[in-house]
């Protein structure tokens, strides 16, 4: 609407009149019973009544009816009380049915706190915000629903682990058991066949046990250490014993220091060199022997397994440590491709690294981690 | 002893009841839901009835050892006193009933104020809540009347109601039906009837004297639903001249 005649643009800018019409906002002022004395130009677009219509009405007679109630019961009352309120989001009815929200602030006005004058509500519209709200309200409800059948998922593979941890695990053990117990008594051409079954039953126990950590590192339990100070020696000790006895054809070599003294799980260390051994066992050239250093400075200690044979493929070399990995080229007699993501996991777990060099003359797999021990 | 209706809390009669504090002992509560009752003790099936809420004041009368209680009820609350005076005869001295409405609905010949397909609008904007209910309630500061320093308290922090109370509390209230049982009140009651009452309009103020043998109606010159709040002097004068 264009600016009275008589003003100037100061006095327009300083107008009351102007300032309380021509507004983006609804501005209403009732009495102190709640009826309405004035109303501006939004607010009479949108209840579609007139000027004349507005005056008399009172304020919830603009409004939806769980509007009216919410006003008459809850919002009236707290207006009383508190002498405001604010931010609350009403519907005000068009006269041709439609409705429309706002959002309603109120501030009681007197010269006495306790006898008020008249109230003044200021009306914002919201539709667009209630709009948002509402899709935040059902991407809520959608996103709920996606992680209630995720925990229901997640619960599954948990039981899974178990049912794999505890119903696979007992058998094997018993099959292992009576291997061993075979091994002396039966007739020397036979030894071979017992033989297989231990090797078997080592790599199967192997497989099982790395499932079973990668089930939890990808639960978000991680690789759980049990850290004591060790004596390193005798832990890598046995686990070259073990392998040497189920590959009693292969030399494995160990080169050490002794007395080294690490704070770490040795549980965890003998399944990562066990894993880097039957590796290297199974991919190094047959015949040739592997060699295990260990080594121990002031700042690091190190464990390195090392053989010979054709070198790990570039490619390859960058994908060793991820989960599923398997050599490509060879029938795979390997199983599930997660022992390298377990020692990683197992190394990383330490504060430790893994890594890979493998060229024409050898490969090696070398774990570092911090030495001090611990007191 | 004084009892809010729907939508509030005790608060809603602080400015009255301090005008009889001196001569008679003052009850104020807050029902279970609202303000800062214990929400724990909510449950839907005995709260999906206005007998559930009788229960209560009887319960306090009696934990409290009252007699000859006058008991002033607000909207629902009245309702709410009416079936408890019946409950328990002889607790009750007198009731002042202060908008009451045994019926919000219209029905044939009876005018409650609403028709069937608002009252469901109504229930529906609860259960959509677009209207803003959850704003009034404070989770933090609920249950914890001592240590209001240990919430922020909300701008609007009065008459907070759970959210999901309110809702079960709206449908009690809105479908609730006492037509045929505030007839049977006999002792001296009092009607309380605003101008301009959108919830409990002067159809329904007429309805319950006529159905109260002997009743007072007295139509106010406050407007709207909460003459405790809007006219607290002339509520007071009211009740007063009752009493004497």
């Amino acid at each position: 609407m264009e600016p009275q005649n008589n003003l100037n643009g100061h006095q327009l800018q300083e107008s009351f009149e102007d300032f309380f019409e021509k507004s983006l906002c609804g501005f209403i002022v009732t009495n102190a019973k709640g009826i309405i004395v004035r109303g501006n130009e939004k607010v009479i677009q949108w209840s579609g009544y007139s000027n004349e219509e507005l005056k008399n009405k009172r304020f919830s007679d603009l409004l939806s009816i769980g509007g009216k109630v919410y006003y008459e019961t809850h919002l009236f009352p707290l207006l009383r009380m508190q002498g405001f309120f604010d931010e609350v989001m009403l519907e005000i009815v068009h006269t041709s049915g439609t409705k429309m929200q706002v959002l309603v602030n109120a501030l009681e006005r007197g010269f006495d706190k306790d006898n008020p004058q008249f109230i003044r509500f200021i009306l914002l519209k919201s539709s667009d915000r209630l709009q948002y709200e509402q899709n935040l309200k059902l991407a809520k409800i959608e996103t709920d629903i996606e992680l209630a059948t995720q925990k229901t998922n997640v619960l599954l593979r948990e039981q899974l682990i178990a049912v794999l941890g505890h119903d696979l695990r007992n058998p094997l053990s018993s099959i292992m058991m009576a291997a061993s117990l075979l091994t002396n008594s039966v007739a020397e051409d036979d030894k071979k066949l017992v033989s297989v079954i231990n090797q078997s039953s080592v790599r199967m126990q192997e497989l099982i046990n790395n499932i079973l950590d990668f089930a939890r590192t990808r639960l978000g339990e991680g690789i759980i250490l049990k850290k004591e100070n060790v004596l390193i020696i005798p832990v890598i000790e046995q686990v070259i014993n073990e392998l040497a006895l189920s590959f009693p054809q292969r030399k494995i070599n160990l080169t050490c220091d002794n007395n080294i003294v690490v704070y770490c799980d040795p549980n965890r260390i003998a399944q990562l060199l066990s894993n880097l051994v039957s590796n290297a066992l199974t991919h190094g050239e047959k015949g040739t022997p592997i060699s295990v250093t260990v080594h121990q400075d002031e700042h690091s200690f190190e464990l390195a397994v090392i053989n010979k044979g054709e070198p790990i493929p570039a490619d390859m070399q960058q994908h060793l440590f991820e989960p599923f990995t398997k050599e490509g080229k060879r029938p795979s007699q390997q199983g599930l491709g997660l022992g390298l993501y377990i020692c990683a996991e197992t190394a990383r777990a330490h504060d430790g690294s893994l890594t890979c060099t493998s060229n024409e003359s050898e490969t090696c797999f070398r774990f570092q981690m911090e030495s001090k021990p611990v007191d | 002893m004084f009892v809010h209706g729907f939508g509030c809390d005790q608060n809603m009669w602080r400015f009255v009841y301090p005008a009889f504090e001196e001569n008679y002992k003052i009850i104020l509560l807050d029902q279970v839901g609202a303000g800062n009752s214990d929400l724990s003790a909510y449950e839907s099936e005995k709260y999906s009835k206005l007998d559930g809420y009788a229960d209560d004041i009887i319960e306090i009368a009696e934990k409290l050892k009252l007699q000859d209680i006058i008991f002033v009820g607000h909207s629902v609350s009245s309702m709410t006193g009416i079936i408890a005076s019946q409950k328990a005869p002889g607790l009750f001295k007198s009731l002042i009933l202060v908008g009451p409405s045994p019926c919000y609905i219209n029905d044939d010949d009876y005018v409650g104020g609403f028709t069937r397909p608002q009252i469901e609008e109504l229930l529906e904007s609860l259960d959509n809540n677009h209207l803003g209910w959850s704003m009034t309630m404070a989770p933090v500061i609920m249950g914890n009347p001592d240590r209001k320093e240990l919430g922020e308290e909300l701008s609007n922090s009065f008459c907070r109601t759970n959210p999901d109370i309110a809702k079960q509390f709206a449908r009690t209230t809105f479908l609730s039906d006492s037509r045929d049982i505030i007839s049977g009140v006999t002792i001296p009651t009092l009607i309380l009837q605003c101008a301009n009452d959108v919830i409990a309009p002067v159809e329904v103020g007429e309805y319950v004297h006529e159905k109260i043998k002997g009743s007072t109606l007295v139509f106010m010159e406050a407007t709207g639903h909460c003459p405790n709040l809007s006219a607290p002097e002339e509520t007071i004068h009211e009740i007063r001249k009752f009493l004497t």
